[in-house]
């Protein structure tokens, strides 16, 4: 059986005749149609794509309505596609020559214009386009080859040359011929269109209830996100905002650590430098973003909150790049480089931000500065292979030294934190029709250092997965996952700092920790219309004083309900139909603290395991292809919630600290904020989310999300909303090719407001929501080897107010304005 | 320690430009470019996109006790071209103000502005939109009552003694005169002088909030400004 699709093939010929009575040309004639083909290879429907000169596009669509075909294959079955046919028709010569013997006044062709097409900006050879050269009366063309190769054979004299392809932009060029010789031209052709993120599409199947995929411009080209793939998150269902410019979301009602932000499916112990910038992996490496807000399958383990999974390019890619980006706030390069003797590709690339240079403007008090490196090497093809990748981040910031003096215009600054992290991870794979496997060791190092914190950690985490396909209804995937972490503490690092607070009095003692998790999961499809997915995993964890079990079972199920029609969408595919699906299932989570840093990814044992059941019911609807609406509504239930991230006083009679921990007056010291901290708590999160979504490779894409949703507390036997509970979430997200070169990309996003303490009592009145406008422009500058993108991102451009802390509001502006080159 | 990240760019910069492409020219192979199927001028009349960023340099004028300072900055400008005559234009302007005492922060604005083509590369724009102003601290005096001798928002009838910094909105409007030449086929540039009015609704956060509503307590002022400056403005299609 074929795997994927099988295109149509015509029978019999597809030539179409230069119309009779049609208006003489002095250029090439190209028409554009669309073919739809049902799957009995019969020509069902033709449209025109681009209306052009009335009677070649007539001649072209009388004649593609009696083109037949063998039918498209689909996985061996016969399936009905739309295909895209060009016709090009050459201008006739001025009078008809015949054909035994030319015209004696009709000169000899003795000269020949030889030539490459090659396209502009990435130096790739143009196969298949029509080459015409007008030479006096004559006409006389060709097709180029694989190679972009082409020869005309003309009479001397004054040519004007045309190159037509449908994916570029008319090239037109005179030459000067002289008999008996050859002319040798390298023509660069314009495409239309040039997208920095091209991607190919996959037909990835359905296989989970809430996940959703984003790739190409879709993670790399969103206003707002500086390009930063994981920062496309926020704009998805289900995704609250602590503070909009923070990138911790508040996942399903769950607290920010409880949603973790993993790479190939292994955590990042810092993923955002500075807490709040880029992340610290080059978007290069990123293939695309999973984000589920829940129900994620067994695979995830270790978070009660949402799953944001970013995928690396999984594959030895053959193509040379070369990627050089500098903006107001980082520099970085990514150089991707393969090696065909060795059978290998390496990549590597490194970033360096200054973004204090721009916080310099507004103050002197403090300094931020980071880097990050990565590189790989890839090895192999798809049945087996490796893959061995190093990354590491380091982020510094430092601040007025405690013995500055008061008014100095110039404060010395000091460290005030460190955090940096290593990461190695070597990956094997090999895969047959019915075995898969995955074998990786991940080795890494984390170091955070401030006023409060001064912690180190090792990490050796070996993994195995077997996917077992025994027959191809059914998938059985086995993993073993081991993680063992040494830890050591030291002294914050600012003397002078008041302690009332010290993570390590969190961390206490723990000294080492081992977490052995086996994972059983099947993805059984009894039948076409159904997808079950049973799954559970179970984790023990010991820190030499405690030892606790997570078990978690989880189900997935979809029903494929109705087959729908869409043009250009096989109905075999996922894509073609309406899906119902519900998960349910129960999720476990070792005590984080509230802040990712480095070291600080797990806290004793002592204070137990969080733990959420969650559930959900959903709808996806296939408008046309690459347009879908999907529905579904949650419920999660939490218990116990641990490390709770709280901002709201208990009373009002307390006035509003703006700490990101509330901090009762009463407590002063750091038993209290431990207690706090640490102390058991009960939650549910509930709503309704709504993705409305348009994909397209080169055409206007985006989103519009909106999540309808409660997040509660259980507080004094009652239920109270959550302090980062928002009642309406919405999300518009568009980008649109614009010709010549021009992207736009814009993003609205609306939360409505927190929970406030008033006194009519905890969390009792709302504060005011925000408004945030993004805006992206992208232009491309193209040269006959290399791209050239400059960028203008306007993080809320019209200064929209949002606040920060209770009582305060801040209208703030971030501004990116950047160059990226691609060879 | 502290030379590793430069080191590592240095090195991965040395590795950059041994790994471009050489440009490599064949002798025998005449490298072209396709001849401009359009003048450039019908290109800049057509239909389409256009980008412009400028630098900006102005005064603005308080009116009724309003501080009012020098303006540095810049401006971003979007529109389509409509035809020969026409654009249609939205223009975000941020200044930055440092006039001690007076006003001292960013200025900004946002207007939606009809351009029409008068004459080769003279346009005239007028604009109406919105316009903020966000001060931090500016060493101005603090007016009565001060922060602590309010527990609830206050409107000031007037800025006679303007707030002791400002954080708001209100609306702006603008009229620009505008001379562009044209570099080539993608970009041209040139001065442009421009009035501009704004009215500013000042907001002054004591960092408290009402105790029955949670809103935040705030002191208000209006503020009128008038400004001219001058920029210069790339512009590309």
């Amino acid at each position: 059986m074929a795997a994927g699709l099988v295109p149509p093939k015509p029978i019999g010929s597809t030539a179409i005749p230069y119309p009779k009575g049609a208006p003489r040309q002095k250029d090439p004639v190209v028409v554009r149609v669309e073919i739809f083909v049902d799957a009995r290879g019969q020509v069902t429907k033709v449209e025109l794509l681009a209306p052009g000169i009335a009677a070649f596009d007539k001649a072209v669509v009388e004649a593609a309505r009696r083109f037949r075909f063998t039918p498209a294959r689909y996985n061996g079955k016969a399936v009905p596609v739309n295909l895209t046919y060009k016709q090009t028709f050459m201008p006739p010569p001025a009078s008809a020559p015949t054909k035994k013997t030319p015209p004696a006044s009709q000169p000899a062709r003795d000269s020949q214009l030889a030539g490459r097409l090659l396209e502009l900006g990435t130096r790739r050879p143009l196969e298949g386009a029509t080459v015409s050269a007008v030479v006096g009366e004559q006409i006389v063309s060709t097709k180029s080859d694989s190679a972009g190769r082409f020869l005309l054979r003309l009479p001397a004299g004054s040519a004007r040359v045309t190159v037509h392809s449908w994916a570029h932009k008319l090239f037109v060029q005179k030459e000067k011929l002289v008999a008996q010789q050859k002319l040798e031209v390298k023509y660069y052709v314009e495409r239309k269109r040039y997208s920095l993120y091209e991607t190919i599409v996959r037909d990835r199947r359905r296989m989970e209830v809430s996940r959703v995929s984003l790739r190409g411009r879709e993670v790399k080209q969103i206003a707002g996100t500086f390009g930063d793939p994981f920062r496309v998150i926020q704009t998805l269902p289900g995704t609250a905002s602590v503070i909009s410019l923070l990138p911790f979301p508040v996942v399903r009602g769950a607290t920010p650590s409880s949603t973790g932000f993993l790479l190939d499916g292994t955590r990042v112990p810092l993923l955002y430098h500075l807490l709040a910038g880029p992340s610290v992996i080059h978007p290069e490496f990123i293939d695309g973003v999973d984000f589920y807000p829940g129900g994620a399958p067994a695979i995830f383990g270790g978070y009660t909150g949402g799953i944001v999974n970013g995928r690396t390019h999984n594959t030895r890619r053959t193509d040379r790049l070369i990627d050089i980006d500098v903006n107001l706030t980082q520099a970085g390069a990514f150089v991707r480089w393969p090696f065909p003797d060795a059978g290998i590709t390496v990549s590597a690339a490194g970033r360096y931000g200054y973004p204090g240079l721009v916080l310099s403007l507004a103050t002197n008090e403090i300094s931020l500065s980071y880097w990050d490196y990565q590189l790989r090497v890839d090895g192999g093809n798809r049945s087996a292979g490796f893959t061995v990748f190093a990354y590491g981040a380091r982020d510094a910031l430092r601040t007025v030294a405690p013995n500055a003096l008061p008014g100095d215009p110039n404060p010395p600054l000091v460290p005030a934190l460190t955090a940096h992290f290593h990461r190695i991870e070597a990956r094997a794979y090999h895969r047959s029709a019915r075995l898969e496997g995955l074998y990786r060791v991940v080795l890494g190092y984390n170091h955070s250092l401030g006023a409060q914190a001064n912690v180190t950690s090792w990490l050796l985490k070996p993994n195995a997965q077997l996917v077992f396909k025994p027959t191809p209804t059914l998938q059985v995937l086995a993993q073993i996952e081991n993680r063992i972490q040494f830890y050591s503490l030291g002294e914050p690092a600012s003397g002078d700092t008041p302690a009332d607070f010290n993570i390590g009095d969190l961390i206490g003692t723990l000294d080492q920790l081992y977490v052995g998790s086996a994972v059983l999961e099947a993805i059984w499809r009894p039948s076409p219309r159904w997808m079950l997915r049973p799954g559970v995993r179970v984790d023990v964890l010991h820190d030499l004083k405690d030892t606790v079990v997570g078990v978690d079972p989880r189900l997935t199920a979809r029903f494929r309900l109705l087959t729908r029609d869409i043009e250009g969408v096989p109905r075999e595919s996922d894509d073609s139909a309406i899906w119902l699906k519900a998960a349910v299932g129960i999720h476990h989570q070792p005590p984080r603290f509230v802040i990712p840093l480095p070291g600080l990814d797990t806290m004793p044992l002592k204070y137990g395991l969080l733990r959420a059941v969650q559930s959900s019911v959903g709808v996806e609807v296939p408008f046309a292809k690459g347009f879908s609406l999907g529905a579904e509504g949650y419920f999660s239930y939490l218990d116990p919630t641990l490390f709770d991230l709280t901002v709201n006083v208990d009373d009002v009679n307390n006035a509003a600290n703006g700490s990101l921990i509330a901090i009762d007056p009463t407590l002063t010291n750091a038993e209290d904020i431990v207690k706090r901290l640490t102390e058991a708590g009960t939650g549910r999160a509930y709503g309704l989310e709504l993705l409305i979504r348009r994909r397209s490779p080169d055409g206007v894409y985006g989103w519009l999300s909106y999540t309808l949703s409660r997040a509660e507390r259980r507080r004094d036997n009652s239920w109270v909303a959550y302090d980062f509970d928002r009642t309406h979430l919405l999300n518009l997200v568009v980008g649109i090719a614009l010709p010549r070169r021009w992207d736009l990309g814009l993003r609205l996003q609306y939360q409505s407001g927190k929970p406030a303490t008033t006194t009519r009592g905890y969390n009792a009145a709302r504060r005011d929501g925000y408004l945030r406008i993004d805006l992206r422009v992208d232009k491309r500058a193209v040269w006959r080897g290399w791209l050239l993108d400059f960028y203008v991102d306007l993080l809320n451009f019209a200064l929209l107010p949002e606040e920060l802390a209770p009582g305060q509001k801040i209208r703030y502006i971030i501004p990116t304005l950047g160059v990226r080159g691609r060879f | 320690m502290p030379r590793q990240p430069a080191t590592i760019a240095a090195a991965a910069l040395a590795l950059v430009i041994a790994l471009l492409p050489a440009a490599r020219a064949d002798a025998k192979e005449h490298a072209r470019a396709s001849l401009p199927t359009t003048t450039r001028e019908q290109d800049w009349q057509s239909l389409g996109l256009r980008i412009g960023l400028a630098a900006s340099y102005g005064g603005f004028i308080g009116l009724d006790g309003a501080p009012g300072g020098h303006l540095v900055g810049g401006n971003l400008r979007i529109g389509v071209r409509l035809d020969a005559r026409w654009s249609l234009y939205a223009s975000f302007n941020y200044q930055v103000a440092l006039s001690s005492g007076g006003l001292s922060g960013l200025r900004y604005s946002g207007t939606l502005e009809p351009t029409w083509h008068v004459w080769r590369g003279l346009s005239l724009s007028v604009g109406l939109g919105f316009g903020g102003i966000v001060e931090a601290s500016t060493g101005r005096a603090d007016a009565t009552p001060l922060a602590n001798e309010i527990d609830t928002s206050y409107t000031f009838p007037d800025a006679s003694t303007p707030l002791s910094r400002c954080s708001g909105v209100g609306l702006a409007a603008v009229v620009r005169a505008e001379y562009r030449f044209q570099l080539g086929r993608q970009s041209s540039t040139g001065p442009a002088v421009e009035l501009t009015g704004q009215w500013t609704g000042c907001a002054v956060e004591t960092g408290n909030e009402e105790p029955d509503t949670a809103e935040p307590i705030v002191r208000r002022q209006w503020w009128p400004h008038i400004g001219a400056s001058f920029s210069w403005i790339v512009v590309w299609r």
